[in-house]
């Protein structure tokens, strides 16, 4: 706002002497702007603010004292051309509230306290994560025997059984064929049956380690490993070869909260048998654990570190008898 | 308890465990549980489980969260399995497995992240609850917290969140784990991260036997603090109602604000002298209200940040010289306010304190009848506003005097107000004009010839109102100078009654001792009631001094004896009864420590919180920064002063006399510090502050007090003035024109020899990155050191005289430094036609600088000749001479010939090219061209659009704006008039190519930078703001902007031109004719 302005004004009104109603029809006529703060709008004068002397830092007088009274608009002049041309006016302006700066400090520049402590981790630098340390279901030195005693079956293919081929001779039976004695082998075939379901969640990486171990030992082509969750395929009993050991790896329904369909088990080693398939169960459980119903259908090792090669045999013979 | 925790209870209950419980309490201090940790543990720890417990335990309802190869246990459980496990712990045999289960997860997990380790290593130490393990557990937070802090590793803060719910409530509760959380919540704002509990804050948790509130606030700030600035800032509102301080709420109707971290919660303590502080909680929701008594408030932050907050009534129509300040923030205008001022129901706490009395005895002594019947006469003149200058005498008469009379227009009905210019220290801004009170207005604006005339004219304009009271406005100055023409002129077209009176130093009216001892007296008598004086005492009156009569008066009212006491010991007798009153009721080393503060404040005073807060701490009056607030409090309840200021303590006769004796120590004075230390301190201040510090005003203060107490007694000066400028001879030189002024002024005074000058001469600064502000007192300096010469030689030298003339040149007397260069000039042509090789330096340095004071007499063509043959001189020598800044000579050859283009018609744009390309190289191999190279780019720029280049000009012109940004960074108060420059002739390029809005930002920021410096050296700058200003009022015509603007624009220029005088510079015949143009009458 200029002086001149506003001395016109000023005169204006000491001369007319207007009601305050008629004010507002005085700052029109000399084309000064009207609008004002409302009464008791808590606005700042600064809002008001518009250009002044442009080349110098126009002057905003504050004064302290509250009186709304008499016609003059209550903010004092203060238009900056600066302001003028860099923020529109309906742009709200805090111009009259003063920042209060720093008087003094009353703490020290002293580091914070963790100032000397070792980095934690190198920022931007996030070594790769290796795989948890394993230790197998199965004690390294046993598994082998173990698993060999689970997947083999006995041929009689080995060395020629003299006591029964003495037997035969004093017998006066004829020797179509030398009798031999009966090993273990697994040149009929193995297939690993694995449940992938929630409830073998905690043993998957036992399970691979069980896949390496069978592959390793059967030989990388001959092993062949299904996978399936809950309850089995039943077009898994067409591919097996007659004589194939199964070694099913499951839960079966040992936890409470799991679920298996014993009937579609009952089928499916029922199938097997007709196709001279010989299954055997791997359950993460001990043998009391073990479901009776499983137990009857097919012969059942627990995947613990108790469990040995004997026992294996004694069970897997067991079943084939 | 929950379903599940009773579930738990149950299972633990049982015995044995059960498998899945076994795993579960040997697992809850595991940060993660995986399939392989489940088996490691029940392989090596639990040996006698089956596998069966391991799908147990993982499918069992201790499991909280679970992820394919991943599980968690319940948070809610981790505390009754953790206490299970510390049980089993507890009762395990030394060679039981379980005492090897942090090793085995610590196996099996030693490739999980850093974080997640270090977690479960705390949560091992934290779970026992053992006071050194958990010692260790928080200390090892502090190595994320310090990634995260100082390494951006945003990623930790994730981990913070989900670590808590996981971390024993034992460590929770620990400040290290605060820190982190705090510092977690600063890089993620997310509401759910828990922060400190207000009521825990406060909350007395310290046993070391101290009151409740202080541990209270050492916990706040301890846990609150160090994260603090980690934060975003945020605004906190403050305004008075009443004695009340309301804090928070809408900063839109604040009048104060300050800037804080927004920590989580965010504390302020608020303190008092003499109360305890009290901790707010101003996060949010309604102020909160403080209730100050009326005493000084501060706040303060938990960082360390302390806010005084102004009073919002004055006490003193006096503007504290640290104060007075224009400051013209970017981006806004400069402002000014009203501060009600009171005289009545002053609290009076000192009542007796002999500085106190010694202020009324000084008030007494130099009242002026004859002035205050003047100023009661102007006061009750019929006109409604009137203006009178209240000029001569020195600052404390000017105010006693104008404190004096306005006590009496309070007293008489009048509102008194006194005028400021640091609008952020005002308590309360509202936007009503005051009310003219019962009879009137009386405004006060001391030091008003620092303000700028046209905020003076505007002030009398806003209060003077149609049907209001009549209004007086005082102004304060020393001097009635271009700004009282200024504004009398501008008055008098406004009908502005404006007056001037002058206090004469020594007047005929002034009273005899009698007089002046009699006045002091009754008013001390009134103050301090005792025995009469004895009349043999009464007798010696007549044989004083009239200067000393209060020291006396007060000393005889202090200590009645039957004699007065002559000036020495009535100041030794003061000074005692001060420390003794100071001393109070709690004698001991505090008192020691006040008094030694009261030195250093009388030594560099009135001085910021922080410059007397470092010297206290450098000199071992305080030993944490923490214990400022306590001694400043005491030494404020004994000397108030302005607000975020220490005064001196007491009038400036005690103060004086208190740094006098403390150096010397005698005659010996009790409570006063040693002189050794005193001594000490003196001797380190030249090791202190820089420009533009509050230091840096301290020691300016500093020198000015050294040199007033060196001219009453030369001893002094030979004992501790001389050997520290001895010593460091650029000490004077360092603090601005003030300080080195008063040096050159003990050498006026032939106190400093003027061989010491000679040495302070040769430690100022290089010309191009000499402060402005010491332009004035260089001047004073050379004039006595050339003089001096002349007068022993009796010959005229060219050296001298060129020195003399570029001084004049620097301080803004182009008349006076013509004279002298020209002398220079013709002196070194006789020496340089006799030796040639050995006086060209000095005779291209000579004639470049005639060249450049013609130039700017208006004097083109005499200009442009010198120019040219400083030029061609130049080139001749080329080959011979190293030392001549050929650059320098072709960027002066450039300009003299664009401002005399309009006769000759010269091209100049390869001289100014040249010019650049010289300089450049310089620089490259010596930045002290730097400036050089500033100043030749706006011509080289001036040269391109004159030739058409625009493009190339403008590139020039940003350039040199830069060039002048990085200097000024540097050495503001030695390169803001070169940036100036440039701003201005970057705002001519961007209007040729038709930028004007552009250009008129870059012409306000040059108008700003040149009132700025034209402030410290106004002969020197002003013809420039006239010609900014004269630019930036063309801008606005041709920007079509607001007529008002325009004219307002025009007029300021107008008046800065017509306050130029002959001498230094007058408006050219070109500049008129352009203020015509703008339709402004001269």
């Amino acid at each position: 706002m200029s002086e001149v302005w506003w001395g016109d004004f000023v005169r204006a009104v000491h001369l007319l002497a207007p009601e305050s109603a008629d004010v507002t029809g005085i700052k029109e006529l000399l084309c000064l702007p009207v609008s004002g703060p409302a009464p008791g709008s808590p606005r700042r004068a600064g809002e008001e603010s518009a250009t002044a002397a442009a080349t110098c830092p126009a002057p905003i007088v504050i004064p302290p004292a509250a009186q709304a009274e008499g016609p003059e608009p209550a903010p004092v002049p203060a238009r900056d051309a600066k302001h003028s041309l860099a923020a529109p006016e309906a742009a709200p302006s805090q111009g009259y509230v003063a920042r209060l700066r720093t008087t003094y400090r009353d703490l020290g520049d002293q580091p914070p306290p963790w100032h000397d402590a070792v980095w934690l981790q190198q920022p931007g630098y996030e070594p790769p994560s290796p795989s948890l340390p394993h230790e197998p279901l199965l004690a390294h030195r046993t598994a082998r025997d173990i698993l060999q005693a689970a997947l083999s079956r006995p041929e009689r293919c080995g060395d020629i059984d003299l006591p029964a081929l003495i037997d035969r001779i004093c017998a006066n039976r004829p020797v179509g064929v030398l009798p031999r004695r009966p090993v273990p082998t697994t040149r009929f075939g193995v297939r690993l049956l694995l449940d992938r379901g929630e409830a073998m969640a905690p043993f998957r990486r036992d399970q691979a380690d069980l896949v390496a171990a069978v592959r390793a030992l059967t030989g990388r082509t001959t092993a062949v490993t299904w996978f399936f969750a809950g309850s089995p395929d039943p077009a898994r009993e067409l591919r097996c070869p007659p004589g194939t050991r199964v070694l099913v790896v499951s839960g079966f329904d040992v936890l409470p909260h799991t679920f298996c369909d014993r009937r579609a088990w009952r089928r499916l080693v029922g199938r097997w048998r007709e196709r001279d398939v010989s299954p055997v169960a791997l359950l993460p459980f001990p043998e009391d654990r073990v479901p009776g119903w499983l137990s009857e259908l097919m012969p059942t090792l627990s995947w613990d570190r108790t469990t040995t090669a004997a026992a294996v045999r004694g069970v897997v013979g067991a079943g084939a008898r | 308890m929950t379903e599940l925790s009773d579930l738990l209870a149950d299972a633990l209950a049982e015995d044995p465990w059960s498998g899945d419980v076994e795993l579960a309490v040997a697992l809850s201090i595991a940060t993660t549980i995986e399939p392989e940790l489940v088996r490691a543990v029940r392989l090596g720890v639990l040996t006698s489980l089956d596998v069966g417990a391991e799908a147990d335990f993982w499918f069992s309802d201790w499991i909280g969260r679970r992820q394919p190869d991943t599980v968690l246990l319940a948070e809610e459980l981790l505390p009754d399995l953790r206490e299970a496990l510390a049980d089993r712990l507890r009762r395990a045999a030394p060679g039981d497995r379980i005492r090897r289960l942090r090793g085995v997860i610590a196996a099996v997990h030693r490739s999980l992240p850093s974080a997640l380790r270090l977690e479960e290593s705390v949560t091992w130490l934290a779970f026992s609850e053992s006071a050194p393990a958990l010692n260790r557990a928080a200390k090892m937070l502090y190595r994320p917290l310090r990634s995260l802090a100082d390494g951006e590793n945003d990623p930790i803060a994730d981990w913070v969140i989900e670590a808590r719910r996981r971390l024993p409530a034992s460590i929770l509760e620990r400040e290290e784990a605060w820190h982190l959380t705090l510092m977690a919540k600063a890089k993620r704002p997310y509401d759910v991260i828990p922060a400190p509990c207000v009521e825990d804050l406060l909350s007395d948790h310290d046993d070391s036997g101290d009151n409740g509130t202080d541990a209270a606030g050492r916990r706040v700030r301890t846990l609150l603090g160090p994260v603090a600035r980690e934060f975003p800032e945020r605004r906190i509102a403050l305004r008075w109602d009443g004695d009340d301080l309301l804090i928070g709420g809408t900063v839109e109707d604040a009048a104060l604000y300050i800037e804080t971290h927004d920590v989580t919660p965010l504390m302020l303590k608020i303190s008092s002298p003499g109360l305890p502080g009290q901790w707010y909680d101003v996060s949010g929701g309604p102020p909160r209200r403080h209730r100050s008594a009326g005493r000084e408030v501060v706040v303060h932050t938990v960082d360390g940040e302390c806010f005084e907050i102004p009073r919002p009534v004055g006490t003193t129509v006096q503007a504290s010289p640290v104060l007075v300040t224009i400051t013209v923030a970017e981006g806004r205008s400069g402002s000014y306010w009203l501060q009600p001022v009171s005289f009545r129901n002053n609290p009076s706490p000192r009542r007796g304190q002999p500085s106190v009395l010694l202020s009324r005895a000084l008030r007494a002594a130099t009242s002026r009848p004859y002035v205050h019947q003047e100023l009661r006469a102007w006061q009750q003149g019929t006109t409604p506003a009137a203006v009178m200058l209240l000029s001569g005498g020195d600052h404390s008469t000017r105010i006693q005097l104008a404190d004096q009379f306005a006590a009496e227009c309070e007293a008489g009905g009048w509102t008194v107000f006194r005028a400021r210019q640091d609008p952020e220290t005002a308590p309360s801004l509202i936007e009503h004009l005051p009310d003219g009170g019962p009879r009137g207005i009386l405004v006060v604006v001391d030091r008003a010839d620092t303000w700028h005339p046209q905020h003076l004219v505007s002030l009398v304009e806003v209060l003077r109102r149609p049907g209001g009271g009549p209004v007086r406005v005082l102004t304060i100055a020393p001097t009635a100078g271009a700004w009282w023409q200024e504004c009398h002129t501008r008055w008098a077209q406004r009908r502005i009654y404006a007056t001037r009176k002058v206090i004469a130093t020594r007047d005929v009216l002034d009273p005899t001792p009698e007089m002046v001892f009699s006045r002091c007296y009754d008013v001390l008598r009134e103050e301090l009631p005792g025995p009469p004086l004895l009349a043999t005492a009464r007798r010696d009156v007549g044989n004083l001094d009239v200067a000393e009569v209060p020291l006396i008066a007060v000393a005889a009212v202090l200590a009645p004896a039957g004699n007065l006491p002559d000036a020495r010991r009535a100041t030794v007798a003061v000074l005692d009864h001060e420390a003794r009153f100071r001393e109070g009721e709690t004698p001991g080393e505090a008192d020691a420590v006040l008094s030694r503060l009261c030195f250093v404040t009388a030594l560099v005073g009135p001085c910021t919180h922080q410059v007397a807060q470092k010297l206290a701490l450098d000199h071992g009056l305080i030993r944490e920064p923490a214990e400022w607030t306590a001694l400043s409090d005491r030494y404020r309840s004994f000397y108030p002063g302005e607000n975020g200021f220490l005064p001196r303590p007491g009038p400036p006769p005690l103060a004086d006399a208190l740094v006098l004796h403390s150096l010397s120590g005698s005659p010996a004075v009790p409570g006063e510090p040693d002189p050794a230390w005193a001594t000490g301190l003196l001797r380190g201040l030249p090791a202190m502050g820089q420009r533009d510090d509050g230091m840096s005003t301290a020691m300016a203060n500093a020198l000015v007090l050294l040199a007033r107490l060196s001219t009453d007694s030369y001893p002094f000066y030979l004992g501790w003035v001389k050997p520290l400028l001895q010593d460091d001879p650029g000490f004077a030189c360092r603090h601005g024109g003030e300080g080195l002024g008063a040096v050159v002024g003990l050498a006026e005074d032939e106190v400093v020899d003027l061989a010491l000058l000679d040495r302070i001469r040769a430690a100022l600064p290089a010309p191009s990155a000499c402060d402005v502000s010491l332009d004035q007192a260089i001047l004073r300096l050379e004039t006595l050191l050339v003089n001096s010469v002349l007068r022993r030689t009796g010959r005229t030298d060219p050296a001298l005289q060129l020195r003399l003339g570029v001084a004049q040149h620097r301080a803004g007397y182009l008349r006076a430094a013509q004279a002298a260069v020209t002398q220079a000039v013709e002196g070194y042509r006789w020496q340089y036609a006799a030796k040639a090789a050995e006086h060209a330096d000095a005779l291209c340095e000579a004639l470049i600088t005639s060249s450049r004071i013609h130039g700017e007499l208006g004097e083109t063509g005499t200009a442009y000749a010198l120019a040219e043959e400083a030029e061609r001189r130049v080139r001749e020598l080329k080959g011979s001479t190293v030392g001549v800044n050929s650059g320098t000579a072709l960027a002066n050859l450039a300009a003299r010939k664009i401002e005399i283009r309009g006769e000759h018609g010269a091209p100049a744009l390869a001289d100014a090219r040249k010019a650049v390309d010289i300089l450049t190289r310089l620089v490259e191999n010596d930045p002290n061209y730097r400036p050089d190279l500033a100043a030749a780019l706006p011509v080289l720029s001036d040269v391109l659009a004159a030739s058409g280049a625009h493009t190339e000009a403008l590139a020039q012109a940003d350039e040199a704006v830069t060039h002048c940004r990085q200097l000024t960074e540097v050495n503001p108060w030695a390169h803001q008039h070169l940036l100036a420059s440039a701003y201005e002739c970057r705002s001519a390029r961007q209007a040729e190519t038709g930028h004007v809005q552009q250009a008129l930002a870059d012409s306000h920021r040059a108008v700003e930078l040149f009132d700025r410096v034209a402030q410290t050296s106004p002969g020197r700058f002003r013809p420039a703001v006239a010609e900014a200003r004269l630019r930036h009022a063309e801008l606005l015509y041709r920007a079509d902007s607001d007529e008002a603007d325009r004219r307002a624009a025009a007029e300021a220029a107008v008046s800065v031109l017509r306050t130029l005088s002959e001498g230094t510079s007058t408006a050219t015949t070109l500049q008129r004719e352009r203020v015509v143009a703008l339709g402004v009458e001269w």
